[in-house]
């Protein structure tokens, strides 16, 4: 039954995905890793390194991986409906009565895509927590966060460099 | 009706990086190609889908299909745009439990993992950047960061606690400018 599981799992978190696939992704974090312990922080991260350099929004490309890996192919199905069923809600009915009876909803979807910078900035400091553990993966992070801040790569040569550089320290 | 569900399904094997990404391409096909869509009408769709949660992508797609076709339409669209990233990520997942017991692919996410890390962490300061304009809110943002990362309370229930704190302190200091 870790299909079903999956399914309202994934729907909890598309009901809330505010901010974008990175508040997606904090949400997925919380409640695969922490909540449902389904995947290890390392596990997770591989499949937002896959998830950045494959087509489709972080949501689906990690409602369908996990739903996979947890339960084969009808979790990956049902995870990846669960995760876009409300998306309908939302576009259809919500998204209506909100504009309806707030004469400004802006604040409110300002308010919520102010609050979801929390457990993002958690997931943050929690996939840090968990990666960054000896001198070496440290001085790695240092160098690829002053090589990001540079802005000379987009994201997907950026996650190239960094596993590039991962082979190269690991191996020398 | 195919040929928009055709071309957003174009859009998704395309747009690598996730639903930002996707955007200008859905612009370009369906404005300037197709031209079955005029701008303003996209501006309003993009940022109906940006303002509610969900994927943008498929948010976007919900509301294009439901312009031309209502809800069979919305229905169709979505299938298109996740289709293409639903197939191939459930490719790479097969792929990668075979390939991730050797050396070379456990070093490169060595690597990888901590990119994502760096990723995710710049992320957080530029949004604060973007969006936080006063301490208190900073504040209250690090501390619900921090009550999650260090204690065993749900994300879902700190984001709202701290939303309803945000809501009066955001709507205050709005209200003034």
């Amino acid at each position: 039954m870790k299909a079903i599981d999956l399914f309202f799992c994934f729907m909890k978190i598309g009901f809330l995905a505010f901010g974008g696939g990175y508040g997606a992704l904090s949400m997925i974090q919380n409640e695969v890793v922490r909540v449902h312990e389904w995947m290890t922080n390392p596990e997770f991260l591989d499949l937002l390194s896959i998830s950045q350099m494959t087509p489709g929004p972080i949501a689906i490309n990690s409602a369908t991986y996990i739903g996979y890996r947890i339960a084969g192919l009808s979790g990956a199905v049902l995870s990846t409906i669960g995760v876009i069923l409300p998306s309908f809600m939302w576009m259809y009915f919500i998204s209506f009565i909100i504009e309806r009876i707030l004469r400004n909803p802006r604040k409110l979807l300002r308010t919520f895509r102010t609050s979801i910078i929390a457990p993002i900035l958690a997931a943050g400091i929690n996939l840090t927590l968990s990666t960054v553990n000896d001198l070496i993966s440290f001085i790695l992070a240092l160098l690829l966060f002053m090589l990001l801040r540079s802005k000379k790569l987009s994201l997907i040569q950026f996650i190239l460099v960094a596993g590039g550089l991962g082979i190269v320290v690991k191996t020398f | 009706m195919l040929k928009l569900a055709l071309s957003l399904m174009k859009v998704s094997i395309m747009g690598l990086g996730g639903g930002y990404g996707m955007l200008p391409l859905i612009e370009e096909e369906l404005v300037r190609k197709l031209k079955i869509l005029k701008e303003d009408e996209f501006l309003d769709i993009v940022a109906k889908a940006q303002s509610f949660p969900g994927p943008i992508a498929v948010n976007t797609a919900i509301l294009l299909g439901r312009m031309k076709a209502g809800i069979l339409g919305s229905i169709i669209c979505s299938i298109s745009i996740v289709l293409p990233p639903f197939l191939s990520i459930l490719l790479i997942a097969l792929m990668f439990e075979k390939v991730e017991k050797y050396s070379i692919v456990r070093n490169f996410m060595f690597g990888a993992r901590l990119g994502v890390t760096i990723i995710i962490i710049n992320y957080s300061l530029e949004l604060i950047k973007k969006m936080v304009k006063n301490r208190v809110i900073l504040v209250i943002l690090i501390a619900g960061a921090v009550v999650i990362v260090f204690f065993k309370i749900s994300a879902f229930l700190v984001f709202l606690v701290v939303a309803t704190v945000v809501f009066f302190k955001v709507t205050n200091r709005e209200e003034k400018q």
